[in-house]
């Protein structure tokens, strides 16, 4: 594929061959093939637009035409299937383009514009992954409830986000290795270092999503696939000029924009292309993100007052009869938790259906809800109840109880807190009817007693104490020593 | 330009004055550290032995001037040997300028070359050892049973990011195989630039996960991207030549005249031996995790043991004490690890063992990587007496050494133990352990939907 020389050459027919069929591919992959991404875009309410909506636009999925409804077709190697389809299709098609097309000599033409589209397509798309962990938002700190939870009741893929939770700081270092590939591919000189990054960086992510059951492989590899195609285009010169210690004289096509629309249609194109999805988006998420008002993973109630903390279940009474501590009780409190907002969990011996929505799950691009056994589709809903200026505690992606064993229970609680009284509703959307009305008191600022009817309709009396503890994740090793 | 085409025939580059002065202070500052210019170097290197660890420490070797307990752990100040090198290094170059000042010549070309060959050779061999150090999961072991069953909160965050990529063993070789890919092409000067792009990446994410989790190695992990980085910027010029200006690029590199007869030979013998070298880290690493994984003990466990056991009957001084949660006596849960290590979970503090549980021990009451970063459980070292039935324990951590047991234990036909005897107090203990069957959302994924069953006491 180099060419040596300065002005453009005709190229071999292999070379025309294998550029069509990718060039047929890339334009399948880099345009959104599901009426539900365009269906989307005609309904924005531009007004009131969010980093959830400038995220659906850029993180449109490669073309789903096949659908598997397998464990392995919506997990495992199996859904690589429409990548592999599609790639099939571009290859039929491309023979068939060469059938037709016997006259043209070379394609440096078409071959710039499909890397354009292709670079701003991974562009906005690894800008926006990015933004989602510069804005610690993705991966969120454990919770009291996650601090109190043995290692092996997570699933793996929430040990996997967890553990990149925990240290804030390091997720954003991880936001920035998908950002800034991202601005170097809208420089078309900066691009093949931008695809080079763009395509190791997805192509670790595809290898961990698959270690850890974490659902995105796809995706990712539909990423790394683009990244590695921009590349492409100077690798072969690169690789000549290092390992054969050639002399290259790189020849680079570049579309004149002689007229005057032309060029201004360029900029114009650029200045909202990058408007929204660069700096727009940029804005948007740190508007998410600021004072926690838009944290989709967090919930937005505050708590009760100075109640978070890690409670020992000192006294438990069901109707009246005192129930003494044990591991083996179904009903009887095992402990209890409070967070900063409005989340009451407790443990016993009796396992609920685990929820399985844990962060963001995008498996299915066509909202199709049949398959809920393998897979619960993207309930992610919270952006639309921020939107009405809801609570969106409910509606989150519920990140304090996917992925973890189900004996825990978490409650989301409105306070009445001039009578002293929580409404608790099950967080679990399949335990949603689970509903507790307990009375409050707080004698000492350790202690919390609720006396009231549980989601079994038996009175229940219990008396929490919080343990004092400190948590080595929290502190630290230097703090630790 | 003319000159400059002339000097590209040569292959040999325009050296500018601040060019000079920047290879000067640079390569000073990277040979001081890239070479065993250290007593202590010689030290470790007489008291290396024939273990996978032990060699792997000889290539994570770097010369400190301040180090041990002056150095600060953690933060801009544990860097202090770099700022140290670089005044060294600056002081050095500026004595090479008066060398020069007096009309002698100094070849640049040359010395580039030879540093860029050292670079190459020492980020190879620290990617190799490291690279198989993962490859057989030598350095992140999978969790114990008892570590799995410790609160996330209870672990230091290193231990979190260890534990996490430990239970993915494959993901962790493949990890490893990247090291060494990236190793074998900085093993060529032809593709060296790739294997340090590469893996330029790679350590700059270890770099980051090392200081954001307090990993340990951040000193080690930053020198190594340091070398990736000037591996690489030497042919950052001719690419950004290429690439952003678009204009004829030569492809010829400088090489010193001297390879030929002996010094060919010896080229090829040096090449020999760091593949050797080489090979011998990856026997050493696979024959350990073979036959006795440093970081695990040795000693098979109690026969059959091996499992989470709720202690479903507890006496302590004679005295039963009914299950809590808040009893400092009162044993919660033990797990028999397949090795022999026992844990107790008790409402008792545990002092937080700070080290990395990464030195070779021979016994396997001292191999702490089992208790390194966590709190939450109590872990003892066990022998065992099959013809008396007796259990002598001792608690493994440091802090906590003179904590011992020795109890009499008899299995029952439904897998329950019962455990009787002492403490270190000569109080006596009795316990009756119930082997639980336990479904656990690790293990049971998010493919399906999930409903783990309760757990019964053995007299259900």
């Amino acid at each position: 594929m180099t060419r040596s020389i300065l002005t453009s050459s005709p190229w071999t027919t292999t070379q025309k061959v294998v550029f069509r069929i990718f060039f047929i591919y890339l334009l399948l992959l880099c345009i959104p093939t599901y009426w539900g991404f365009y269906e989307h875009l005609i309904k924005l309410k531009w007004a009131n637009i969010t980093y959830h909506d400038t995220q659906s636009i850029v993180a449109f999925w490669p073309p789903q035409w096949i659908t598997i409804e397998s464990e392995e077709g919506v997990f495992g190697l199996l859904n690589y299937i429409n990548l592999i389809f599609v790639f099939g299709i571009s290859v039929v098609l491309g023979f068939v383009w060469t059938l037709l097309d016997r006259k043209t000599l070379q394609y440096d033409q078409l071959y710039y514009w499909i890397r354009v589209l292709a670079r701003y397509r991974l562009a906005y798309g690894m800008i926006g992954w990015g933004l989602k962990k510069i804005f610690p938002m993705q991966m969120v700190i454990p919770t009291v409830g996650m601090l109190n939870t043995p290692f092996i009741d997570f699933a793996e893929k929430k040990l996997y986000w967890s553990h990149v939770g925990i240290e804030p700081s390091y997720t954003v270092f991880l936001g920035f290795a998908e950002y800034l590939p991202g601005l170097l591919l809208l420089n078309r000189k900066t691009a093949v270092l931008g695809g080079a990054l763009a395509a190791v960086v997805c192509f670790n992510i595809c290898i961990a999503n698959h270690a850890f059951d974490a659902g995105v492989g796809v995706p990712a590899a539909y990423f790394t696939i683009i990244g590695v195609f921009i590349a492409w285009f100077h690798l072969p010169r690169i690789w000549n000029l290092l390992v054969n210690q050639q002399d290259i004289t790189p020849y680079n096509y570049y579309p004149a924009f002689s007229k005057k629309w032309q060029q201004y249609g360029r900029i114009g194109l650029k200045v909202v292309g990058h408007g929204i999805f660069w700096i727009g988006a940029t804005f948007l998420w740190w508007y998410g993100w600021q004072n926690n008002h838009n944290n989709y993973n967090i919930p937005n109630t505050p708590g009760l007052q100075a109640s978070r903390g890690y409670y020992h279940v000192t006294e438990f009474k069901v109707n009246n009869q005192l129930l003494p501590y044990s591991p083996y009780d179904t009903l009887r409190w095992h402990d209890a938790t409070f967070e900063t907002w409005s989340s009451l969990s407790y443990k016993t011996n009796r396992g609920n259906i685990a929820d399985r929505m844990i962060g963001y799950s995008p498996l299915r691009v066509k909202g199709d809800k049949t398959n809920t056994k393998l897979n619960q589709v993207s309930t992610q809903d919270s952006d639309l109840l921020s939107k009405q200026k809801k609570k969106r505690d409910l509606g989150v992606t519920r990140w304090e109880i996917g992925g973890m064993a189900g004996d825990r229970h978490y409650f989301y609680y409105d306070a009445d807190t001039v009578n002293h009284i929580l409404y608790l509703q099950n967080k679990n959307r399949l335990y949603a009817k689970e509903k507790q009305v307990l009375h409050y008191s707080r004698p000492t600022p350790n202690r919390i007693i609720l006396e009231g009817i549980n989601e079994f309709q038996d009175s229940i009396y219990v008396v929490l104490d919080r343990d004092k503890k400190q948590y080595p994740l929290v502190d630290g090793r230097q703090k630790s020593n | 330009m003319a000159n400059q085409i002339e000097l590209l025939v040569q292959n040999r580059q325009d050296w500018s004055p601040v060019e000079k002065w920047g290879f000067r202070i640079f390569s000073l500052f990277f040979l001081l550290q890239v070479l065993p210019i250290d007593w202590k170097f010689f030290r470790q290197l007489f008291a290396t032995q024939l273990h996978f660890k032990s060699v792997l420490d000889l290539t994570a070797f770097v010369p400190t001037i301040v180090s041990g307990g002056n150095l600060s752990p953690w933060g801009l100040a544990s860097y202090v040997n770099w700022g140290l090198y670089l005044l060294i290094a600056i002081v050095g170059a500026y004595g090479w300028h008066l060398y020069e000042k007096r009309g002698k010549f100094v070849d640049y070309d040359t010395l580039n070359y030879w540093l860029r060959v050292s670079l190459r050779y020492r980020l190879a061999l620290g990617l190799l050892a490291f690279g198989f150090y993962k490859v057989f999961c030598l350095q992140m072991p999978y969790p114990s049973l008892s570590n799995l069953h410790t609160n996330y909160g209870d672990m230091l965050p290193w231990k979190v990011y260890f534990q996490t990529h430990a239970i993915s063993p494959n993901y962790q070789s493949f990890l490893g195989w990247v090291e060494i890919a990236a190793a074998m092409l900085l093993f060529n000067r032809s593709t060296a630039t790739f294997g340090a792009g590469l893996v330029l990446g790679f350590l700059g994410n270890i770099t980051a996960a090392n200081l954001f989790y307090d990993i340990g190695h951040h000193l080690y992990a930053s020198f190594l991207v340091a070398l990736a980085l000037a591996i690489l910027a030497y042919d950052v010029p001719r690419l950004y030549r290429l690439i952003v200006k678009e204009l004829p690029t030569s492809g010829k590199q400088f090489a010193p005249d001297v390879f030929k007869g002996s010094f060919a030979q010896l080229r090829i013998a040096s090449k020999s031996l760091f593949v050797s070298f080489g090979l011998l880290l990856g026997f050493l690493a696979w024959n350990n995790a073979k036959s006795d994984p440093f970081k695990t003990p040795h000693e098979p466990g109690l026969s059959g043991a091996f499992g989470y056991y709720l202690v479903d009957e507890f006496k302590y001084k004679g005295q039963p004490i009914a299950f809590s949660t808040t009893d400092p006596n009162r044993w919660q849960d033990v797990i028999f690890e397949k090795w022999a290590t026992v844990s107790l979970k008790i409402n008792r503090p545990v002092q937080l063992d700070l080290s990395e549980g990464d030195s070779i021990v021979a016994d396997d009451i001292d191999r702490n990587y089992e208790i390194a970063g966590l709190v939450g459980r109590h872990y003892f070292d066990y022998e065992v007496d099959s013809i008396q039935h007796i259990l002598t324990l001792q608690n493994k951590n440091k802090h906590h050494r003179n904590e011992r047991y020795v109890l009499h234990y008899s299995i029952q036909p439904n897998n329950d133990i019962i455990l009787s005897g002492v403490d270190e107090k000569q109080d006596s203990v009795y316990a009756r352990l119930n082997k639980v069957d336990k479904d656990y959302m690790m293990y049971e994924g998010r493919r399906k939907q999930v409903k783990v069953k309760s757990i019964h006491a053995s007299n259900d």
